[in-house]
């Protein structure tokens, strides 16, 4: 039972902090990914915690001896172990904690497997009507008009670009998509962001669950990001986002622009594309620090858990 | 593994042809043949059925053949993964990881901006 409040507590610490300081933090982009090892260590440790406590509580409740349901006892270790209600209480714990457990578990697999069907769908198809291009020979060319790249993962995990994409962008812009493209498939991204995607579409009214996705996937960005600069230079990747966000946005549209274009490097209204731009028109600042304390962060975050249920062992 | 695709890919290109001819006809496997001079009927049919199995042609049975017919064209298909490619909303894109989303009109606009700017004289000014 003080594994589970101790766990209980880990949770509370490690919720919090994560919402004041990681989520939608700007100092992540620094150094993207080191910041999608902390988001994944902080992931995994809330998992962990929040399934160790359940089966804590479901074997602590469950082994409580009967005579100390009429014990007044008021320290806050019998407060908290003692059962609720009659010995129906074990077992409706236990079920309520197998049946969470099943639901998250089941909405995990379920729309894992969607998203794994979704994946093969699109590997056939790019199978029959997908290209070999002699200028790009690791990439797939689809003969469409309109600008697009992306990157499929599954076992064969391939780079897709439109003819509309090759079309528009200048030699240099491409070879920064190409790059960027590339750094997915090398740092397997798409397997980084299967599980924060699978959380968000099992658990779909969570705003939360959802921001953390698009947080994890804006990282994603821009760790790839970096590697097509440091390959390309950062005006070929700025012109690239640029060019490939707007060529088949209408130009006559007449929306108010937004932001302030005269001073530069531009101020630009927030959204994941333009503090992409943003991030590769300024200079790089102290990246290393940013690094090092995702990196320290992530192994506390990771240690967490274990500690909690080491001490409670120790303190029975 | 690989040549089981390039033969679908074959295969499923003689259909397109030949459905381009006739939209309304269905092929059997002795349509398919001709251009696969070197592979056995059985391989062609085996190929027909992982097809159909995958959805790409629909199998109608009359009697003891078997009729074929692809279930969208080439452009179809393109459509259909270039639409999943650009979609918007987060739901379908999620097998999908994006270089970049296309912006709504408004930012298009800045993003334009700044582009020119990066174009002009200041190509090499402006990165560090």
């Amino acid at each position: 039972m003080i594994a589970a409040a101790l766990l209980l507590a880990v949770i509370v610490l490690l919720v919090w902090p994560t919402r004041v300081l990681l989520m939608g933090a700007r100092w992540t982009w620094l150094a993207p990914r080191a910041a999608v090892a902390l988001w994944q260590a902080v992931a995994v440790a809330t998992g962990t915690a929040i399934i160790t406590m359940m089966f804590e509580l479901a074997s602590t409740t469950s082994a409580v001896p009967d005579h100390r349901r009429n014990v007044t006892d008021l320290t806050a270790k019998a407060i908290v172990s003692r059962p609720i209600g009659s010995s129906h209480g074990h077992f409706f714990s236990l079920v309520a904690g197998l049946i969470v457990a099943t639901l998250v578990i089941g909405a995990l697999l379920v729309h894992g497997i969607g998203l794994i069907r979704a994946r093969a769908h699109q590997q056939a198809l790019l199978d029959l009507v997908g290209e070999e291009s002699t200028a790009i020979p690791d990439a797939v060319l689809l003969g469409h008009p309109r600008a697009a790249a992306y990157t499929v993962g599954g076992r064969r995990p391939r780079i897709v670009v439109s003819s509309g994409a090759v079309d528009a962008l200048a030699d240099d812009e491409l070879a920064a998509v190409l790059a960027h493209e590339r750094a997915h498939l090398r740092a397997h991204h798409d397997l980084v962001l299967l599980p924060f995607r699978c959380l968000t579409s099992a658990l779909p009214r969570s705003r939360a669950l959802a921001g953390v996705s698009n947080d994890v996937h804006a990282l994603i960005e821009m760790a790839a990001d970096d590697r097509a600069i440091r390959q390309c230079g950062s005006g070929a990747l700025a012109r690239a986002i640029c060019r490939m966000a707007t060529t088949d946005v209408p130009a006559s549209s007449d929306g108010a622009a937004v932001g302030t274009p005269g001073s530069w490097p531009p101020v630009l209204p927030a959204s994941m594309v333009t503090s992409r731009v943003e991030r590769a028109l300024r200079p790089r600042r102290n990246m290393r620090m940013a690094a090092v304390g995702s990196g320290v962060s992530a192994l506390c975050v990771l240690a967490l858990p274990f500690l909690a249920l080491i001490a409670s062992v120790g303190g029975r | 593994m690989a040549r089981l695709g390039q033969l679908e890919r074959t295969v499923m290109e003689t259909l397109w042809d030949l459905a381009a001819a006739d939209p309304a006809a269905t092929f059997t496997v002795r349509d398919v043949a001709p251009t696969l001079p070197d592979h056995a009927y059985t391989t062609i049919h085996t190929v027909l059925h992982r097809l159909a199995g995958k959805g790409f042609v629909v199998r109608i049975r009359d009697g003891k053949t078997h009729h074929y017919r692809p279930t969208g064209t080439r452009e179809s298909y393109v459509t259909e993964l270039m639409q999943e490619a650009l979609a918007t909303t987060s739901d379908s894109d999620a097998a999908l990881v994006h270089f970049v989303k296309t912006v709504p009109p408004n930012q298009a606009r800045i993003l334009r901006e700044v582009l020119s700017r990066l174009e002009g004289g200041s190509r090499d000014k402006p990165t560090p």
